[in-house]
Order: structure tokens, then sequence, then C-alpha cells
């Protein structure tokens, strides 16, 4: 009969038949277990149409988008040559001492006409509107100008002494020249429809459906 | 006069008289609407009227051109999500049986307009028509409709391109670029693997242009796209051409701007050919006409009156009760409109060689559903522009945006401005009170994908692990569709609309914590693997923003 060792430890000497039985009493003691997923492969011929409804519907309801788990702080959209559209969530973007502070209207949204601008050079030229809430979206009307320029945004507070502190900054978007078009007229339609000024996205609503006819509750 | 005949006396016209070009495109797109889940769906319904009213026409006017050996040039623009439909095994099946229910209705309708024998005789006539159609589907193309638009294409006379993968409104989803560059190179993707060939032409969706997108289809291969007139007219450097030229925008990628007067004689609500009052009225439909017990049969869940196809009724004229439809009278006069729109485009192109230094190209871009559903004499209108552009006799000579480009070699050089076709010619109509809400949310979705895509890299993932990322993508593209917000606007069918984006987000949500937690119930991923089986080739490694670079 042949002997193994270990080159670790040549004192120690094994039969091939006492590794074998080594080997089968770790595999039994010590086998891992497969995960879920390799065990329990599904044939897609096995899901009926009411099990895909089911699931379907329990995702659409647990995993329901909610704004409250929005982590995009502060994105402005172009909308047309006159108007920018911001939303934002603030959010852990503000500092300690904001974020329990009761005044929160006194925050300033500063849109600035040039792209990236971060720092605050003498010269250049901004807006400073407004806002009331740490999440909210809004349409902003731009002044009129007479080259295509990019805009970014901050939003922040002013002091007293009209300082600026920004507590997060907004990518750059560039809003082109031109004139929005008019609306052709039919009936007695508004050629022009008033923009919003605020749109409010309610805090950590799950957006529900509404059941309707449309094919939906087929029997 | 057979084609090439035809071809030889253009060209000795073309000696003495400066000829111009019409580029007509249809652009065929229907929000991707597939619900195994139900064992039937009324939304499915678009693509089947779709196919019924738009496309089977359209192959038939094809099949009769090149039957006819005439020498046209149409370009097509087939969505992903409609190329997908139209491939499906489900929707081929389930547009089947809405035919034979269509046929049926229809045979009914012979019998009940018995006593009745100029109604009758329309009756005739659709049955007739969904015969046709049942037989151009089935026997001639065995149910795929793909293989028509191949086999024009193969002739050379149907240019085929697409557009983003899930019809996304580009400008509104760049903040994130690889967000863009998946819309553009999925829809790329899946027009080669069934189609079988890459295009060069590119739709963007609502031909919502921004500057610097031409990087990104320029990456993709493509060589031109559109936008609308003041797209070009709004350029950075004033358009030498006006809209009758295109732009290069400065890496080769070119740009055609649609012509105003083309699209307003078409488009039109009050103007254009559609709103004759000989043409079929779409809002008088036997659905809403008829007895409602007769009806029940072919209406939305036995209950719900909708429209089934079968109008009896003209436009007429405003306030005047609507008159019996006469199908003899309405072709001629999409004979005549056909006939007008060709002298005016004669018209167009004698002013415009006068002062411009090459031949103009006219783009003509419409959406294809307008043709047959909206505008039922449409694909006969169409026929007989295309019949008319081959006669000798004109110079007006249709042609393809890419032969353009073969033939013309070198271009202004500017930027086109941001812009689009919709209402107002910006991004108002996808961003306003009614829909604005959901881009927080696909943009949070968007970035949640690229940090999987990103934290993924170099490491090895499980087959399980890899089928959840790619359904993952699918949920965000799906939630991407322009259709959703558009819907919103437009106050149509607006509880569908939010249910599908907010379902595609909650879809997107579930598997991003069971792929963050590796806990994935592969039962749960089938599911969503059947409902939402679109783009089988996605690959969620394309969402690593670093892999671009």
């Amino acid at each position: 009969m042949e002997f193994f060792y270990s080159k670790y430890n040549p004192q120690i000497k094994l039969s091939s038949i006492e590794m074998h039985e080594i080997s089968l009493q770790i595999n039994e003691a010590f086998v891992p277990t497969l995960p879920v997923e390799t065990r329990n492969l599904t044939d897609p011929s096995d899901i009926s149409s009411e099990e895909m409804l089911e699931i379907s519907e329990n995702i659409s309801v647990d995993f329901a988008p909610k704004s409250a788990n929005n982590s995009q702080k502060f994105v402005l959209l172009p909308v047309d040559p006159h108007h920018i559209h911001a939303y934002w969530n603030l959010g852990d973007y503000l500092p300690d001492d904001r974020k329990n502070s009761a005044c929160e209207d006194q925050l300033t949204l500063r849109i600035y006409s040039e792209p990236g601008q971060k720092a605050l050079p003498k010269t250049s030229v901004w807006i400073d509107i407004p806002i009331n809430s740490t999440r909210s979206q809004q349409n902003i009307f731009l002044p009129n100008r007479t080259q295509e320029i990019s805009y970014s945004a901050s939003i922040g507070k002013r002091d007293q002494d009209d300082c600026f502190t920004a507590f997060v900054h907004s990518n750059s978007t560039p809003i082109p020249l031109g004139k929005v078009m008019p609306t052709p007229i039919e009936d007695d339609q508004p050629t022009f429809k008033p923009l919003p000024e605020t749109i409010e996205v309610n805090q950590a609503t799950p957006l529900a459906w509404k059941p309707n006819r449309s094919g939906q509750n087929n029997h | 006069m057979p084609g090439n005949q035809t071809v030889r006396a253009k060209i000795i016209i073309s000696k003495h008289m400066k000829t111009g070009f019409l580029s007509l495109i249809l652009h065929a797109h229907l929000p991707y609407v597939r619900h195994p889940e139900h064992e039937c769906f009324f939304e499915e319904n678009w693509l089947f009227e779709a196919i019924t009213e738009c496309y089977i026409p359209l192959i038939n006017v094809l099949d009769r051109l090149e039957k006819d050996q005439i020498d046209y040039r149409l370009t097509l623009s087939l969505s992903p999500p409609l190329i997908s439909m139209l491939r499906d095994d489900l929707l081929q099946a389930r547009y089947l049986k809405y035919l034979h229910k269509l046929l049926e209705l229809a045979k009914k309708e012979v019998i009940r307009t018995e006593k009745q024998p100029e109604y009758q005789k329309l009756a005739q006539y659709y049955l007739h028509i969904f015969q046709h159609t049942l037989d151009t589907y089935q026997n001639q193309y065995h149910c795929d409709l793909l293989t028509a638009f191949k086999k024009h294409h193969a002739t050379g006379k149907l240019e085929l391109i697409t557009c983003a993968a899930t019809h996304g409104f580009l400008p509104l989803l760049n903040i994130s670029e690889t967000a863009v560059r998946n819309q553009i190179n999925t829809g790329i993707q899946t027009f080669k693997e069934n189609l079988g060939f890459l295009p060069t032409g590119f739709w963007l969706p609502e031909c919502a242009y921004y500057p610097g997108v031409e990087t990104l289809l320029s990456e993709a291969g493509i060589t031109y796209f559109f936008v609308d007139n003041h797209g070009i007219t709004n350029a950075n450097q004033a358009p030498k051409n006006g809209v009758y030229a295109p732009l290069d925008c400065g890496n080769g990628v070119t740009a055609f701007g649609r012509d105003p007067e083309t699209s307003k004689q078409v488009w039109s609500s009050h103007e254009g050919y559609p709103g004759d009052y000989d043409y079929r009225e779409y809002y008088k439909d036997i659905g809403f006409d008829l007895d409602f017990d007769y009806i029940k049969p072919y209406i939305l869940d036995n209950e719900i009156r909708i429209n089934t196809g079968i109008k009896y009724y003209r436009i007429t004229g405003k306030d005047l009760p609507k008159e019996r439809y006469n199908p003899e009278n309405a072709l001629a006069k999409a004979q005549q409109h056909a006939q007008d729109f060709i002298n005016k485009r004669q018209a167009q192109i004698e002013t415009l060689n006068t002062t411009m230094d090459r031949p103009p190209i006219i783009v003509a871009p419409y959406d294809a559903e307008l043709f047959g559903h909206w505008w039922f004499e449409g694909p006969h209108w169409l026929e007989s522009v295309l019949r008319l552009a081959n006669a000798p006799d004109n110079n007006v000579q249709t042609l393809s945006c890419s032969a353009y480009l073969k033939q013309q070699t070198s271009h202004q050089v500017a930027t086109p401005s941001a812009s689009t076709w919709g209402d107002q010619g910006y991004s108002s109509y996808w961003l306003n009170d009614s829909n604005a809400w959901i881009y927080p949310f696909l943009h949070q979705a968007e970035a949640e994908m690229e940090k999987l895509a990103s934290d993924l890299k170099n490491l090895t993932v499980t087959p399980l692990q890899i089928r959840a990322l790619n359904q993952a993508a699918r949920s965000i593209l799906l939630a991407q569709a322009s259709d959703w917000p558009f819907i919103m606007k437009s106050g149509t069918t607006t509880e569908y609309a939010i249910k599908r984006i907010t379902d595609h987000l909650a879809r997107f949500n579930y598997l991003h914590d069971c792929i963050r937690k590796n806990r994935i119930n592969e039962r749960h991923l089938v599911a969503l693997e059947i409902m939402d089986n679109i783009f089988p080739s996605i690959n969620f490694r394309d969402y690593n923003p670093n892999k671009a670079k």
C-alpha cells in the first residue's frame, strides 16, 4: 500500500483509502447550500396570466416610485426659449443648522446665465427667485436675450448683507433663442395656455393606480 | 409607361428644366403595448387598428407601385417598439383574432343593410377591405409585416430608418448622456436584429433635437436626421438655402429641416387636405351609432362603445348633418389633392431654383398613422403623389435623404437650434403641469442603473443576476417612452399612461432592490421577462457611464 504525506508535515502519512474517507466526511458535513436562485429554475410556460398579473400588481404597489426617495438634488430642464424648469429635493443637502429651521421660506434659487458658474464673479448676471419648499418643481420665466445662453442655478440662503451661500448646484442647460410657436386655435381654445408657477410633488405618496375599464379587469 | 423608360424621360427633361427633390418620410411608431397578463387588453387595439388601417394599406400601395414598375422613393421610419410588436407571436395571434371579429361584424353589416342598398354597398366595401387585409397579412406575408418592408427596401425604392429605443424624448433625458446613448444604440440594435442591416438615417423622437446629440448619432453610424424648420432657420449660422438643403452639424452628420408648406397642406385641420368634405368622417362610427345589443359583442367589455373602423359618413361640412360616404368621390378627391400637391411642389421648386446654389430638397415628414387611420384616403393620396412624381412632365423627383447626400457631398456647416415638431416648437408638451412629475423619477432610476452598472464593472455576475440587471435596463427604457407624458398632456388615456410609467418604475425599483440585496426571486423575474420581453440583446453594462470613455 502506498502512503502519501504533505510537504508541510512529512510525519503524517495517509493511504489513498484514508484520504478518500476523510474527503467523504468533509463533503457530508460541509457541502455548500446552493442559493434559491440556482435551485428553482422556472419554466416560463409554468406561469399563468393570472400569476403574472398578481406579481405585476404586487410589485406596482410595494415598489411604486416615491418622491421622498428621490436623491436627485437639483436639476434644470429646458422648456422653451422663455422658460426653464427646475426641480429640487434638498433633503440631506441642507446644512445641519438649516434642516429644522423655521425660515425655510427664505431660501433663494439663483439662476446664472453662464454655464457652471458656482463661484460668483461680480460681473456675472443672475436672477434670484424666492422659494418656500425644500422639495418642489417650478417653471421659471427667462428674460429676453440676444444670444443662446446656458443656464445653471444654485439654491441657498441670502443673508441680511445680501451675501449668498449656496447649498446645492444644478446642472447646466442651454436654452435656445427663438420664439414659441403659437398653438393652432381650435374653436375657442386660447392660443397660449399659462404655465404654472409651482408644481408640488406629494411627499412620500406612492402613485396609486386607479383601475379603469381599458381591458384591465377582464375576467 | 414602364419604370426605366420613365427614368430616361426624366433625365432628358432634367437637361432642360432644373429639377428639385421631394423627400417623403413616414414615421411609424406606437407605444409598446403588450399585456400577456390579460386575456385581452383594449390598448392593444392601437396596434391592430394601425395594422388594418395604416400599415397594410401602405404595403398594398408599395406592392402596386412595384407591380407597375413605378420609380418612386419613400423613407419609412420604423420605431423599435413597433418593430418588436409586429414580430411578436402573441400580438400576431391576437391581431388575427381581432381581424376575424372585424370580418364577422362586416358580414353582419352586409345582412343588416340589405334593405338599404347604398349602405349595403358600403358594408360590402368594408368586407372586401377586411378580406383583402386578412389575405395580405396571413397568406401573403405570413403574419410578419416586416418582411414586406424588407422586400421593398431591397428594391432600393423604400429606405428604412429607425428611431430611439422607446421613443424617448431625448432633450429631457439628457441630464445623463448614457441615457441618451442607450436610447439611440438600443434602437439601432433592435432595427439591425430585425431588418438585417444598419440604418443610415435616424428619426429623433418628436424631432426633438438638442445641440450635441449629433455626436452620439455619429458614434452610432448615423449620417442624417430630421428637425423641424425652425431648428434650421434658427441655427447658429443663418442657413443659406433655408430648409431646402441640409446642414452639416460639424461632424459630418447632417440635419434635414421639415418644409412648412408641405406640412401645412397635410397636417392642418383647417387648411389641410384631410379636412375635405368628401373624405370619410372619423368621428361617426357604427360602434357609437348602432343599437347597443347589436354592437355589444364588438365593443369594449361588451359595455363601452368604441370605434370599430366601420364608418358610413363623410365630413360633409361644419355644423351640417353628415351625409353618406361615397368612396369613388373620395378617392377622386384624393387624386385631385395629389395633383395639387405635385403642382405646388413644382412651383416651389421653380422658385427655389432661382436662388439656391444646388437643387432644393423638400423634406415632407409625416406620422405614418395619419395615412389610413385619421385620414382614411391618405394611402390613396400618397400612392397618387408617388405615381404623379414619377411622370416625365414635371420637375419633381422623389428622393431619399441618403441618396441626396450621395449627390450633394458638401453642405453648409452650422448647428441647428434646439427644437421639436411638437406644439409650440419646443419641449413644453412633454414638460408641463400634467407630466413634469415624472422626470425626477426617471432621472433617479437612470442614476441608480448607472451606479449598478458602474459598481459591477470588472465583477463577475451570475447568469441570474445578469438577467435581473438586463430586465432592470428594459424597465428603464420602457419608463422613458415619450408616449406617456404625451398622453398625459393630451388627456386621452391618461390613467393608462400613468399606470404604465409607474409600473415600469416600480419594476425597476423592485429589480434594483433584489439585485442590491442579492435576493432575486426567479419566478418573479420570469414574469417580468415575459411581460416586458422587448430588447432581447440588451446589455446592462452599457449603463456604465465610464464604458464609452
